[in-house]
């Protein structure tokens, strides 16, 4: 059991599951998911994806909860499913309800057909203020750029990204730390994005994906406690 | 960008930026047409130092990254406006404004960057949402200011709006490019 603060940092939590191309979710899957959420997910939109390197953009249907804070995206051309939940996020207990719950519903559908996971991402994206214009990072977190002595201390921007391996490479965690524009005046803006993934296509057969990610949310804890330092904690409000 | 080319009249080319990520990363609409900004051969890169490696630190993450977060790309934009000296005095009504409408957000980075390029660096661009007192309307602005203004802004802004108002089409918000003549903040 990981961690509970007061003032989470946390402003973007999303569970990616992406299928096999040959995976059959074709165009009338969205209406019939949307038919079995729709008690708790009663807005829809259109909503597009620009998929990574090759910056391909790909439609989506967008169902949302009344107060717009958790959505699910769902994919027909490119089959996908995306339950994204925005600040304030309350716990991984009550955001892991609604992966199960979208996950499943869409798995009983019987026009589905999935042949594979070709990749599952639990995404985490912190935005964290610190007061004064020029910080000490190295004060707040156990991650980052290192300044040797005879570099100057004052940081405008900065970028450090890293990916660790797991499980023999079959899963790869991702962790981002950079600059960001803080929200309030005289803060310095820092971002920390845990972005754990199934590194290996098809190594996590459909059945196994919830017990997937159960262990990815135990490793993007970890790593997020591994990042920072007691001074960040204070920031967040650790309680007990 | 052939449209802006085609109405660049007595502008120097080199006026004209390249947009980063416009020959590696074209924002591609599968089987609809163009690009939004493809690469012109003849264009130069005048990119502020440093930018080029943060953009393509931030291109090789990603590579492999999970795709549905908003968020993650907001920031992204931000840093990247912020790195280019281009000033957000209420981050936070755009962060909103962005959330809401997340299929702008390629288009008003890329044109964010194509403005920079066009005017000099003591320009300011500033991002700001604005809002329409007399309807309940909103949407993104860049301003460009300047303390002496130049004789020729508002041609340049023309030829910007022109490069990129045809890709509002279908967008679920609106976004302007304009100068209100008062001077640098």
């Amino acid at each position: 059991m990981g961690k509970k603060y007061a003032k989470s940092p946390i402003v973007e939590a999303v569970c990616e599951i992406r299928f096999t191309p040959d995976s059959k979710l074709d165009f009338t899957v969205p209406g019939l998911l949307y038919e079995k959420l729709k008690g708790e997910f009663p807005l829809k939109e259109k909503g597009s994806l620009v998929i990574g390197g090759d910056r391909t953009l790909t439609e989506l249907a967008v169902f949302l909860t009344k107060d717009k804070n958790t959505s699910i995206r769902v994919g027909s051309k490119l089959p996908m499913l995306s339950i994204i939940r925005q600040k304030p996020y309350p716990s991984w207990n009550e955001y892991k309800p609604n992966i199960e719950k979208a996950y499943d519903f869409l798995m009983s559908i019987e026009d589905v057909e999935v042949k594979g996971i070709n990749r599952i991402g639990l995404l985490y994206v912190n935005f964290i203020e610190i007061p004064g214009k020029e910080v000490n990072l190295a004060e707040y977190f156990n991650y980052g750029v290192v300044l040797g002595e005879k570099l100057p201390k004052g940081l405008k921007t900065f970028l450090v990204g890293c990916e660790f391996p797991f499980f023999e490479g079959r899963d790869v965690c991702k962790v981002k730390i950079a600059s960001a524009v803080a929200d309030k005046q005289d803060h310095f803006g820092v971002r920390l994005d845990i972005d754990y993934y199934l590194a290996q296509p098809l190594a996590v057969p459909p059945e196994g994906v919830l017990e997937w990610l159960e262990d990815a949310h135990q490793k993007v804890e970890e790593l997020f406690e591994g990042c920072i330092k007691d001074k960040a904690r204070e920031l967040f409000g650790e309680t007990k | 960008m052939d449209e802006l080319i085609g109405t660049l009249g007595n502008i120097e080319t080199a006026e004209i930026p390249k947009i980063l990520w416009s020959e590696e990363k074209p924002l591609k609409r599968t089987g609809e047409g163009p690009s939004l900004f493809p690469p012109h051969p003849s264009e130069l890169y005048t990119t502020p130092s440093g930018l080029t490696t943060i953009i393509d630190e931030n291109y090789r993450l990603a590579q492999n990254q999970t795709d549905t977060s908003a968020t993650s790309k907001i920031e992204d934009m931000l840093q990247g406006l912020s790195i280019t000296g281009i000033r957000v005095p209420a981050p936070s009504a755009v962060r909103r404004y962005m959330r809401r409408h997340d299929d702008m957000l390629d288009l008003v980075s890329e044109v964010c960057q194509m403005t920079r390029g066009c005017f000099p660096p003591s320009t300011e661009l500033s991002l700001e949402v604005y809002h329409d007192p007399e309807i309940e309307d909103e949407y993104l602005t860049l301003y460009v200011r300047q303390e002496e203004y130049e004789t020729d802004v508002l041609r340049k802004i023309k030829v910007i709006l022109s490069g990129y108002s045809d890709f509002l089409k279908g967008k679920s918000g609106w976004f302007l490019v304009t100068t209100d003549f008062q001077p640098s903040k």
